[in-house]
């Protein structure tokens, strides 16, 4: 085994040559019942949340153009990259990992969490829910660039700038959720994490079980893919609010509060 | 065997005069309960108490039996530390989550509401618990330790698993407690999409949490199995609910 110059287990001397690390560290987290990257990969399916890119078309994807803060984008630029410069004929794809990002907020309209969305420049998916509107955004990334820190915690960077960003902009406690689940022999499998912001720090990390429980059902068929955020009754995208738009529907609010 | 916390010895206590009446039982099917049997402790007399429940009860740490039952109860004796340790060995950790996110009820029992909490200090080391609430489990501050007997609770407004048994008393056996509010985190950080848990306090030397309800999750300090009718209806409620 040869070792390019800079290798950084040139610093270990004792590093046994037939040790391999894994580019994609993601394989190696999200295991619960006994279905491992290995297991996965043997029958032929690929690791939770990590797809080859030639495969990258959403089982139920959204409308087209429907979804232009997340999925469509994504698609856009994701797929129809890697259809131009795909991989050579028998080279081996570069694998995706995707995640689901849905932030629980106390924000009770869509339509207003949408306004501050946009208003804020974030853009996002937004959705109704009867626990409070949730933001949605989904995430595609090379597993090449999936850095240590995001295939450990779970949650990639985007997901995490928009959690924090919406603590700030909703002034209140936000809950992110951020699943990568895939089907494995039938099963659906993968992990779901979540972090608590509260003005645009991490406040806590809850198990995502309970969470999970308290929100409406809607989040958990967002996360485990059942269903995509275009397809809920009631979504609006915060990038087909234009700013003016959100301007006067906040400056109404106001002129009525000051009318008061 | 140090037992920090937890039945050792079941204090051959008096138990209260008052008798709580217990509801008829309605026909129909019986809801499953697994008991996790994870090694800790006597598990019989929380199988005994939930079969006279109404529950049909399968003591098991199988995890599609786990999976599969309408409720599961995580019982727990002696010290935190090992019982952490007993439970992460079954993976019950997992079990106990999975079953949350699809919002399948679980209840602790005595150390089974502890290691739900941050964390455990004993004799000054840390133990992480499984977090389900914010808080640390630590030596009660009263001036005879262990708490052994039958003590009143007080029941916030909207509970289910006390619902007919708010001014009973019930039996504890424990040396630790979560002597602050997990309620108060959430509530301290204004408005959020979260619901923060229902909590019951009771006291010795100090206000102790002698129960917690928040959602699928519900978890006592005191023994409902060894808690008389009250604690018999206790547990009837829980079944009742699944």
């Amino acid at each position: 085994m040869t070792r390019e110059p800079g290798d950084p287990r040139d610093d270990l001397p004792d590093w046994p040559d037939d040790v391999v690390i894994p580019d994609d560290l993601s394989a190696l987290l999200g295991d619960t019942e006994g279905t491992t990257a290995d297991q996965a990969s043997a029958a032929g399916s690929p690791p939770a949340g990590v797809e080859p890119r030639a495969a990258s078309a959403p089982a139920a994807a959204p409308s087209e153009g429907a979804d232009a803060a997340g999925r469509a984008d994504l698609r856009d630029g994701g797929t129809a990259a890697a259809a131009d410069a795909g991989p050579a004929e028998g080279e081996a794809a570069d694998p995706i990992v995707r995640t689901t990002a849905v932030v629980l907020t106390s924000v009770r309209q869509a339509k207003v969490l949408a306004g501050v969305l946009a208003l804020t420049g974030i853009e996002a998916a937004v959705v109704p829910s009867a626990r409070g509107a949730l933001a949605v955004r989904y995430v595609e990334q090379a597993a090449a660039d999936v850095d240590p820190a995001e295939a450990l915690s779970g949650i990639p960077r985007e997901a995490e700038a928009l959690g924090a960003a919406l603590s700030v902009a909703t002034r209140s406690e936000v809950v992110l959720l951020a699943a990568r689940v895939d089907e494995v022999d039938g099963e659906i499998a993968g992990q779901v994490k979540a972090r608590r912001y509260r003005g645009g720090q991490v406040a806590d990390e809850p198990p995502p079980g309970l969470v999970l429980a308290q929100a409406d059902q809607v989040a958990e068929r967002l996360l485990i893919g059942l269903v995509q955020a275009p397809e809920v009754p009631g979504y609006v995208s915060s990038a087909d609010l234009a700013k003016p738009a959100g301007r006067s529907f906040f400056g109404r609010r106001r002129k009525g509060g000051d009318d008061a | 065997m140090t037992a920090a916390t937890g039945a050792n010895e079941p204090a051959r206590a008096t138990q209260p005069a008052r008798a709580t009446e217990l509801p008829v039982e309605t026909p129909g099917p019986r809801p499953s309960v697994v008991v996790l049997d994870y090694g800790s402790g006597n598990t019989h007399s929380a199988v005994r108490a939930l079969e006279r429940a109404g529950a049909d009860v399968t003591l098991t740490s199988s995890p599609r039996a786990v999976a599969a039952a309408d409720g599961l109860v995580v019982p727990g004796v002696g010290a935190f530390r090992a019982v952490m340790e007993q439970l992460l060995a079954v993976r019950g950790d997992q079990l106990i989550e999975r079953r949350l996110a699809g919002g399948r009820p679980v209840l602790g029992i005595c150390v089974g509401l502890q290691i739900l909490f941050t964390e455990g200090v004993e004799h000054g080391e840390r133990t992480d618990g499984l977090g389900q609430w914010p808080g640390s489990v630590d030596r009660l501050d009263a001036p005879i330790v262990p708490h052994m007997g039958w003590s009143p609770v007080r029941v916030p407004e909207g509970s289910v698993l006390f619902e007919g048994v708010e001014h009973e008393r019930f039996y504890f056996v424990h040396s630790y407690g979560v002597q602050t509010d997990p309620a108060a985190a959430l509530a301290a950080a204004g408005e959020t999409p979260l619901s923060p848990p229902l909590v019951t306090w009771a006291e010795h030397g100090s206000p102790f949490v002698a129960a917690v309800e928040n959602g699928p999750l519900s978890a006592t300090q005191f023994h409902p199995e060894k808690s008389g009718d009250a604690g018999a209806r206790l547990l009837r409620n829980w079944v009742q609910a699944l």
